[in-house]
C-alpha cells in the first residue's frame, strides 16, 4: 500500500457507511480500481459492514415489550391522574377492515362531535368561527377517546381507551385496555398502505389498501374537513353557553347542543369545551341514545393540536416476533 | 409556527398526562436503547438502563423547559445512568457469573465481532452502535450526542477503521 493510501482508509471507511461526499466518490473509486491493496482494504470493511449490520439486527431485544413495561410502570406509579369523564360512543369491531373502518370513523366522530357545536350566537370570548379555521389548519391531532354503551362483545371501550394520531395522510389508532396496548391500527393514505397490529396474539397484517377504501376514506375527510360545509351544517343546529370551568389546568368556555335532528339517535346531548386561551378544543363529551334504546357516551380529551406527524413518527413497528395473521 | 411534536407532547406530560407520555416512549425508546447498548455492550444491561431512563425522564419532566430538547435531555439521562452503573461494577471489579453469562447472550452469534466491539473505547463504539442498530444515519447520531455532523462521521469512520484493526489482528493471531 502506498503512503497516500493511507489516507484513502479513510475515504474508503467513509463510502462503506455512506457517509462520503458524492464529489470524492468517483476519484476514489477509480484509485480504488487501480490499486491492489486498497481494493481489499474495501472489499474488507464491506465484508465488515455486512457482518455488523447482520450482528446488529440480530439482537435479540424486544423494543415493544419493553416500552409497554416502561407505560404500564408509569400508570402504577403514584403520579395523579388526570380527571375521567365518561365518554360515548359506539364502534363495531369484527374485522380487521372494520377495525380499519372504524379508526376513520373514529376521526370523523371526532370532528361532527366539535363541529356541530360551532356557531356564531355566543357571547363568550372563544371566537367559534376561528376554531374551526384553527382545527382545518392543524396538521395534525393526538388525543385520547373513551366511552361506553357498546353492545359489540369485541369493543374494548368500556374497559380501555384510544389513542388516535391524525393528520391528513395518516390515520394510527392505540387501543389500551387495563393498561396495556392490545390493537394498533394504522393508515397511510399517501402509500395506501394498512397495518392491524394484535399485540397481544403477537399477529399483525400489513396490505396494500385498495382504491376504493381509499377513496371512501377521503370523501369522508373532504366531508367533515370541509370548512364551509362544516360551518354551514354546525349553524343549523341549535346549542347554548355552558360558561366557563377549567379543565385540567385550562379555563375553557363550554356549549352545549341537544340537537338531534337529522341524527339516527333517540336523543343527543353534546358537549364541546375549547381553551379561552389557545381556541382549540379541550373536550368533547357526547351523550346518545340509539333507537334501540341503549346509551352510549364518548369522552374525547387530551387533545394536541398543531402537531407535525410525518408518516415515520407514526407507523407502527411490526415486531420481528410477530406472525402475519 | 407550529410547535415539534415533542414540545407539545411534554407540555402535556408536565400537566400529569401519563397518557401523553407514551408518545415519546414511542418515539425515542429505541434511540435510547441504542445509546444504552453502545454505552454497557450487552443487551440486558441496556434494557435494564434505558427502562429506568425513560421513567426517570417521566418522573422529572418538569424540569424540563424546553419540550424541543426531550430526545438530548433522556438521553443524557440515560448516558448518566449507564454511567452510574458501570462506576458501580468498577467498584466491584468482578463480574458475577450472572453477569458474565449475561454479556454472552442476545446478541448475534458472532462472539469475535462482539469482543472487537466491546474493545472500542467507549466514544468511538456508541456512535458505532448507534449506527448500525438504529437507523445507520449520521445525521441523527449527531444530534442525538450533541455534537456536530462531521464530528459523528469522524468518529463512525475511526470505529470501523479500529474495529477492522482488531478483526485483522484477531485473525492474524488465530493463523
Amino acid at each position: 500500500m502506498k503512503s497516500d493510501c493511507e489516507k484513502i482508509k479513510d475515504q474508503i471507511a467513509d463510502l462503506v457507511t455512506g457517509i462520503l461526499p458524492e464529489a470524492q466518490v468517483h476519484e476514489l473509486e477509480q484509485h480504488v480500481n487501480e490499486c491492489a491493496a486498497c481494493r481489499d482494504y474495501a472489499r474488507a470493511l464491506k465484508d465488515e459492514d455486512m457482518l455488523l449490520t447482520e450482528f446488529f439486527a440480530k439482537i435479540d431485544t424486544d423494543i415493544t415489550h419493553q416500552q409497554e413495561r416502561v407505560l404500564q410502570a408509569i400508570n402504577q406509579s403514584g403520579v395523579s391522574k388526570q380527571s375521567e369523564t365518561h365518554l360515548i360512543w359506539r364502534t363495531i369491531m369484527k374485522s380487521p377492515i372494520t377495525k380499519l373502518a372504524v379508526a376513520a370513523a373514529v376521526i370523523v366522530v371526532v370532528v361532527l362531535g366539535l363541529f356541530e357545536f360551532i356557531g356564531t350566537d355566543g357571547t363568550s370570548g372563544v371566537v367559534w368561527a376561528e376554531v374551526a379555521q384553527k382545527i382545518e389548519a392543524s396538521p395534525g391531532v393526538i388525543f385520547r377517546s373513551r366511552g361506553t354503551g357498546s353492545r359489540d362483545p369485541n369493543d374494548d371501550w368500556p374497559n380501555g381507551y384510544k389513542i388516535t394520531w391524525r393528520s391528513a395522510v395518516v390515520t394510527r389508532t392505540d387501543r389500551y385496555r387495563d393498561g396495556q396496548i392490545r390493537r394498533t391500527i394504522y393508515y397511510n393514505l399517501d402509500t395506501k398502505t394498512t397495518i392491524l397490529l394484535a399485540h397481544d396474539a403477537k399477529k399483525y397484517i400489513k396490505e396494500a389498501t385498495s382504491d376504493a377504501q381509499v377513496q371512501r376514506a377521503q370523501a369522508d375527510k373532504d366531508r367533515w374537513t370541509d370548512p364551509q360545509g362544516l360551518v354551514n351544517f354546525c349553524l343549523a343546529l341549535k346549542h347554548h353557553s355552558l360558561g366557563q370551568k377549567t379543565i385540567d389546568g385550562v379555563l375553557c368556555e363550554g356549549i352545549e347542543t341537544t340537537d338531534s335532528s337529522g341524527l339516527p339517535v333517540k336523543s343527543f346531548t353534546g358537549r364541546l369545551w375549547v381553551g379561552v386561551e389557545t381556541g382549540y378544543p379541550v373536550l368533547v363529551e357526547i351523550e346518545a341514545i340509539d333507537d334501540g334504546s341503549i346509551r352510549h357516551t364518548s369522552t374525547l380529551d387530551q387533545f394536541q393540536w398543531n402537531v407535525d406527524l410525518s408518516a415515520e413518527d407514526v407507523e407502527p413497528e411490526i415486531h420481528t416476533d410477530y406472525e402475519p395473521l | 409556527m407550529n410547535e415539534s411534536l415533542d414540545e407539545s407532547v411534554v407540555r402535556a406530560c408536565r400537566q400529569g398526562d401519563k397518557t401523553a407520555y407514551a408518545v415519546l416512549v414511542k418515539r425515542h425508546y429505541r434511540h435510547v436503547f441504542a445509546l444504552c447498548l453502545g454505552v454497557l455492550g450487552n443487551v440486558h444491561d441496556a434494557e435494564d438502563i434505558a427502562q429506568e431512563a425513560m421513567l426517570k425522564g417521566f418522573l422529572k419532566i418538569k424540569k424540563l423547559d424546553k419540550g424541543e430538547q426531550f430526545e438530548v435531555w433522556i438521553l443524557r439521562i440515560a448516558r448518566n445512568l449507564c454511567f452510574d452503573l458501570l462506576r458501580r461494577r468498577k467498584r466491584k471489579k468482578v463480574l458475577s457469573a450472572k453477569q458474565l453469562m449475561r454479556c454472552g447472550q442476545r446478541t448475534g452469534e458472532n462472539h469475535d465481532l462482539q469482543q472487537a466491539i466491546r474493545r472500542l473505547p467507549q466514544e468511538l463504539r456508541v456512535p458505532l452502535t448507534m449506527y448500525y442498530f438504529d437507523g445507520k444515519n449520521a445525521k441523527t447520531i449527531a444530534e442525538k450526542l450533541n455534537i456536530s455532523h462531521s464530528g459523528a462521521c469522524q468518529r463512525i469512520r475511526a470505529a470501523r477503521k479500529q474495529l477492522h484493526e482488531l478483526l485483522s489482528e484477531r485473525e492474524n493471531n488465530e493463523k
